[in-house]
């Protein structure tokens, strides 16, 4: 069992090199779901190992000669892995990925920067890239195969932030909720 | 599209090892009807900036306004509209174009010393000259400032008007100052 465990362990250390997303296959045969944003010290805790109590951060940063609404997108840091994975039961992997985006980025006065000035790009597209809709439950991704053991997929997202509005200066912070339902 | 697959037989060993994935940002559930979520954050800094433009468009473009009185009797207390100059200065009313998303700018003037002066060591003090805005972008008074709150992002266009208040007689002669405006964030 261990060496089964080390293997996919030194499997998924490997991960971020790869330029592909991941379609993974598990053998469970109990009805679950897992999803996991982010990662952080792996080994210690997991599939990308993030350490618990810590919530990965995108951030952007301007660089020289960008200016607050010029148009120039600003891409974000780091790349965040994603993994989602399900089985119902009944030979069937069935489950949908949500997002809530609908409480706004704010700076320290308050003042609200909606989360539709961010968008996202995949490394293949196995999860689709898009913009956050500032809804409660925008879909991010579903599957629904046959199939007798738990399935999911592991890709890796690049955030942007469009610039193309002017917002009052200031360090905004915002949270995006990601939930995966079994259907 | 280049598909890496894994497969994992060992039941035992992958529930071991994903009982240690439900972590802050990752969440394991079991049982029909299941949900489980996860977070990200994001940050943005926005940078504070500001675009202050006086008569014509340009860094280093100086316009000028001028008042020629040799069509006038010199002195006699009323104010005298601008007869020409050079660039968006030649009718006397320079345009103001105001830009930031600062909580508050303010806007000085630098005349550096109060005066015009005719080069031979005659003055006219720069007290003469009355600006007055069109109700948007406040202007300052000569080697005075104004504070503008911006209410977090700021964009406005204005007209500034110059007069010559024409209060004193001075000496003849070509009198020249030059008024340094300043847009400044906290």
């Amino acid at each position: 069992m261990r060496s089964i465990r080390l293997s996919f362990l030194l499997f998924l250390f490997f991960l971020p090199s790869l330029t592909s997303a991941l379609q993974v296959q598990i053998g469970i045969t109990r009805p679950f779901v897992y999803i996991q944003i982010g990662n952080g010290q792996f080994g210690v805790f997991g599939l990308f190992g993030p350490p618990i109590g810590q919530v990965n951060e995108v951030t952007f940063a301007f660089p020289a000669g960008v200016l607050p609404g010029d148009g120039t997108p600003i891409v974000g840091t780091p790349e965040i892995p994603i993994a989602v994975l399900g089985y119902r039961g009944g030979r069937r992997a069935r489950f949908t990925v949500t997002m809530n985006s609908s409480v706004p980025l704010v700076n320290g006065n308050g003042d609200p920067l909606p989360f539709n000035e961010i968008s996202w790009t995949t490394r293949d597209g196995d999860i689709a890239g898009g913009t956050f809709n500032q809804g409660g439950a925008q879909t991010l991704f579903s599957m629904n195969i046959a199939h007798p053991r738990g399935r999911g997929v592991i890709d890796y997202m690049t955030f942007r932030y469009d610039n193309d509005t002017v917002y009052p200066a200031g360090n905004y912070t915002g949270r995006v909720v990601y939930t995966i339902a079994q259907l | 599209m280049n598909l890496n697959k894994l497969l994992l037989t060992t039941t035992t060993g992958l529930g071991l090892l994903l009982s240690q994935f439900a972590v802050a940002d990752s969440d394991l559930q079991f049982g029909g009807g299941a949900t489980a979520t996860a977070s990200l954050d994001f940050q943005i800094t926005i940078p504070q900036f500001v675009y202050f433009q006086v008569g014509t468009a340009g860094n280093g473009n100086v316009d000028r306004v001028d008042w020629d009185l040799s069509a006038v009797q010199p002195g006699q207390g009323v104010p005298l509209a601008a007869t020409g100059g050079t660039g968006d200065g030649a009718d006397g009313v320079l345009s103001i174009t105001l830009i930031t998303n600062a909580a508050t700018v303010t806007i000085a003037s630098n005349t550096g010393g109060g005066n015009l002066d005719d080069g031979g060591g005659n003055t006219i003090p720069f007290t003469e000259i009355t600006v007055a805005d069109g109700g948007t972008i406040t202007a300052p008074a000569f080697d005075g400032n104004t504070v503008i709150a911006t209410g977090g992002v700021y964009n406005q266009t204005d007209n500034w008007t110059y007069n010559y208040s024409d209060s004193s007689n001075y000496a003849a002669g070509v009198y020249n100052g030059t008024s340094v405006y300043t847009a400044a964030t906290p």
